[in-house]
């Protein structure tokens, strides 16, 4: 994304929230959104295939929604095993749980093939999954395709013997020690509790009994009570012993069992690692494909290179979700631009700001693989985007303008390059007539480049005086500007703003709206008089009305 | 009167918790007990222990029996006795990693390593139940209830003794203070419960006025704020409502306002979010002061161990006795003497 799109213009365009709008659902399909980068003129035949792609996965979405979201959970169940592979490559024993997530892993990917079948969808080589069936025969030798793990008696015959004698220590310890309780408590008149214990009051009769009972210890005395434990007797002993020892024996066996099923896992590590990376390109894939059904987006079509570019119905997702939660709709924004410099002028608030960032937008998706939120969209693919808007932040020390220039630089210095420049009210911020020549200037300079710019600006005359095209959002729908008056608030100018673009012929100069936008917005009517006032007496000095 | 382990059958809960009002009062023996008995009874269990960030040291180790289904971090499977056949791994994350929910297969001691949250708790109680456990076990952490909370276990036993300090009657005191807590009793309004509910969702702490409308009170906590919290509390505020812990601070507060708490309500989520200590919470209730609860807790018994950290044991018989009598009508189990004495009528 970087090399593409110049400094802040991610921001501006509002890309960052589209593509954070992109969510894979496994960890491999994050990384490889994470690795994501555009597309640069050179590489078209590329950026085709994906697009391609992309396309494709989203029409086998849209024929069976079904299997695309069993798929989806399916890959949203997915770990990151690279570790364990990794152990397992170098020889280390791999832990249950490591084990368990391996087995998992291969029944998952096993069922995302399985589902993959079901798609009416010819897979690209790179993410067709490799057999783990290795694995599975490895982790489940009975096939029982039940979900968990445990190193099983089926995996060696010695453990299965061990575990069959430890539980018979078992029984034999528990029966010594039920005998023992059995004998003590029929001598005593008392039982011993769960753990053992014997508790009697100091003053009791069996007391001194309890003292000289072989198979009692006494623990200690407090309280008026006095506490005894039982004594474990020889065959509890013996018992305790042959099981510390089966139990050592079980877990020197387990290991080893662990041991052979890791170098299985190893011998199946590159099959493995490829489906983890396959599975990370689809997954990524099918989140691309899920944000252009979202965006209502459509394939867009690349051009030779010094076509400019063609946007039909375009619509910006971030400012069309931003006036749905107020209720209102987005103007859809066609225009044609050919390489060279373009003027774009309109009223305020008249949608010159939303135009360049949904052309910026557009362009910017098409070149990162996206499908474009559009009717259609053709065009060149370009160097870079640069986008020179109105809400970039205020470096401390810097005058807006001061950064404005600043954040031209880089662009205007590529001027041998095919880009794309986005330049909203550029140079605003210092007086009109220096800032008009400034603009004039820099439309002068791309004028006969291979770059694509768009400039909005409230200067008029500008794109006659370079002999540029011009555009203009149309502005207050002509019947309203009669009759209207008093304050009747942004709502209403909402309501009756055109933000349609259209080209305008040369010597057609665009209406100027600033002082019937200031009316309608309910600035004082003295003012505003006044203010036409003033217009009249300095029309044809350098600002044309 | 039979045994814990009968009474906590009979009372059909599918979950425990088991909390204790101090460290060293006994829980694992309480949980080592209830394991032995549903051994014996052939109970499928399920075994748990409420985790505390940072302080991995003071997991609970207890004995797990074949067959039994445990929720532990992957650390403590790897250094247990037993061997376990693993079902699932849940994503909650701690300071211990992943939780994974097992079937014992070979049995032995295993070190309970759980998740420090309610909702983390409460996921791995649902899933050891979905594995078949009919009984869930939930060692409640030091010093901390939140395992008792409704969200994540059905029922709690409290587990007190003489390791709280002091005599049979500070035992006793401190035993009275938390069963008050887990015992406070659900709002009855329904009206004023749909109003606290709607609140404790969106604000942390806020107010419910006559017309049982709730508004914010814009504080992040109660902790710390219970002089603003008061002076927002005016005439014709029906209820308070905390969503996180009730403290002295803000009972001192209400007991301290001129027209009283009389006819406030202070609603809290549930008995875990009380942390008052019992003067503030004696003279809160001189000066009429309420709180009732959204989620009510059912505690089903007492058990207590007379023996201390320290080998220091309180009279047994005294011990018993006082924790009954505050207990009532729960019984009090003292299950190193294996007796039960329950006060109620």
């Amino acid at each position: 994304m970087k090399e593409l799109l110049l400094a802040s213009t991610a921001a501006g365009l509002g890309l960052d929230k589209i593509w954070a709008m992109i969510e894979p659902a496994s960890p491999f399909g994050r990384e490889e959104k994470g690795r994501a980068r555009a597309y640069l003129p050179g590489e078209e035949a590329a950026l085709e295939e994906e697009l391609g792609r992309v396309e494709a996965a989203r029409r086998a979405g849209d024929d069976s929604p079904p299997v695309m979201r069993a798929l989806v959970g399916r890959l949203g169940r997915l770990r990151d095993l690279r570790g364990s592979v990794a152990a397992a490559v170098r020889g280390a024993a791999l832990e249950v749980v490591e084990l368990y997530e391996l087995k998992r892993f291969a029944l998952i990917s096993r069922e995302i093939e399985e589902l993959l079948g079901r798609l009416s969808w010819p897979l690209p080589p790179d993410l067709r999954l490799e057999a783990v069936d290795g694995v599975l025969r490895a982790l489940d030798p009975q096939g029982t395709g039940s979900p968990g793990f445990h190193v099983g008696d089926q995996f060696s015959t010695s453990l299965a013997r061990l575990r069959r004698r430890k539980r018979a220590a078992e029984r034999s310890l528990e029966e010594g020690r039920r005998e023992q309780a059995f004998a003590v408590a029929g001598r005593l008149g008392v039982k011993p509790g769960p753990g053992g214990e014997v508790v009697l009051p100091a003053g009791d009769r069996r007391v001194l009994l309890a003292r000289e009972e072989s198979d009692l210890l006494p623990v200690r005395e407090a309280g008026g009570f006095l506490y005894f434990r039982l004594r474990p007797g020889a065959r509890a002993r013996e018992a305790e012993a042959i099981l510390a020892h089966l139990k050592e024996q079980e877990r020197r066996e387990e290991a080893r069992v662990r041991g052979k099923l890791s170098r299985a896992v190893a011998r199946w590590a590159p099959a493995l690692s490829h489906n983890m990376a396959a599975l990370g390109r689809l997954d990524f894939l099918l989140a691309r494909a899920r944000l252009a059904r979202e965006t209502a987006a459509v394939r867009p079509v690349i051009l030779p290179p010094g076509s400019g570019v063609v946007l039909r119905e375009a619509r910006h997702p971030g400012v069309e979700q931003d006036l749905g939660r107020s209720g209102r709709r987005f103007t859809p924004v066609s225009l044609e631009l050919r390489p060279g410099a373009a003027v774009l002028t309109g009223p305020n608030m008249g949608g010159k700001t939303v135009a360049l960032r949904t052309l910026g937008l557009a362009v910017a998706m098409a070149q990162l693989g996206l499908p474009v939120p559009a009717g259609h969209m053709a065009w060149s693919p370009v160097a870079f985007i640069f986008y020179g808007g109105q809400e970039e932040e205020n470096r401390p020390g810097l005058s807006a303008f001061a950064a404005e220039v600043t954040r031209v630089r880089e662009p205007l210095g590529r001027l041998d390059e095919a880009g794309l420049l986005l330049l909203d009210e550029f140079a605003r911020g210092t007086n009109p007539r220096e800032g008009r020549a400034l603009c004039a200037a820099i439309l002068g300079r791309l004028a006969r480049g291979p770059s694509v710019c768009l400039l909005a600006t409230h200067h008029s005359g500008l794109a006659e005086l370079v002999g540029t095209a011009h555009w203009q959002t149309r502005g207050l729908r002509g019947d309203v500007l009669a009759g209207e008056d008093g304050a009747e608030g942004v709502d209403w100018l909402y309501e009756h703003m055109d933000y349609r673009l259209e080209r305008v012929a040369p010597g057609k100069e665009a209406p100027r709206d600033a002082l019937v936008v200031a009316r309608l917005l309910g600035l004082d009517e003295g003012v505003v008089e006044l203010a036409e006032r003033y217009l009249g007496e300095t029309a044809g000095e350098g600002e044309r009305p | 009167m039979g045994d814990l382990f009968s009474l906590v059958r009979a009372s059909r809960l599918a979950s425990l918790a088991v909390v204790g009002t101090a460290k060293g009062v006994g829980k694992t023996l309480v949980v080592d007990h209830l394991v032995l008995r549903a051994q014996e009874e052939g109970v499928p269990l399920g075994l748990l222990a409420g985790g505390r960030e940072g302080a991995p040291d003071d997991r609970p180790e207890v004995y797990a029996p074949r067959g039994s289904l445990v929720a532990t971090a992957e650390a403590s499977l790897r250094q247990g006795e037993a061997h376990v056949e693993v079902l699932e791994v849940l994503p909650a994350a701690g300071p211990l990693g992943h939780l994974v929910v097992a079937r014992v297969r070979e049995p032995g001691r295993l070190g309970l390593a759980g998740p420090p949250t309610a909702a983390g708790l409460g996921l791995a109680v649902t899933r050891l139940r979905a594995h078949g456990a009919a009984l869930v076990l939930v060692d409640g952490s030091v010093d901390r209830v939140a395992s008792a909370a409704p969200l994540v276990t059905e029922g709690t036993v409290v587990a007190t003794g003489a390791a709280v300090g002091g005599g049979v009657g500070e035992v006793a005191e401190r035993t009275r203070l938390l069963l008050t807590f887990l015992g406070l009793p659900g709002v009855a309004d329904q009206r004023l419960r749909e109003a606290a509910v709607r609140a404790i969702h969106k604000w942390r702490v806020a107010a419910v006025d006559e017309d049982y409308r709730p508004f914010g009170l814009n504080l992040r906590t109660a902790l710390g704020s219970g002089g603003v919290i008061a002076g927002a509390v005016e005439e014709g505020v029906k209820a308070l409502v905390i969503a996180g812990a009730l403290v002295d601070g803000v009972v001192e507060a209400l007991a301290g306002m001129s027209r009283g708490p009389g006819r406030l309500k202070v609603i809290v989520p549930d008995g875990t979010h009380v942390f008052v200590g019992s003067r503030a919470w004696a003279r809160f209730g001189r000066a009429g002061g309420k709180v009732a609860v959204l989620h009510p807790i059912r505690v089903v018994a007492v058990t207590l161990n007379p023996v201390g950290p320290d080998g220091l044991t309180l009279d047994p018989e005294e011990l018993v006795r006082e924790v009954a009598r505050v207990a009532q009508p729960l019984p009090a189990f003292d299950l190193v003497l294996g007796r039960a004495l329950n006060l109620s009528p």
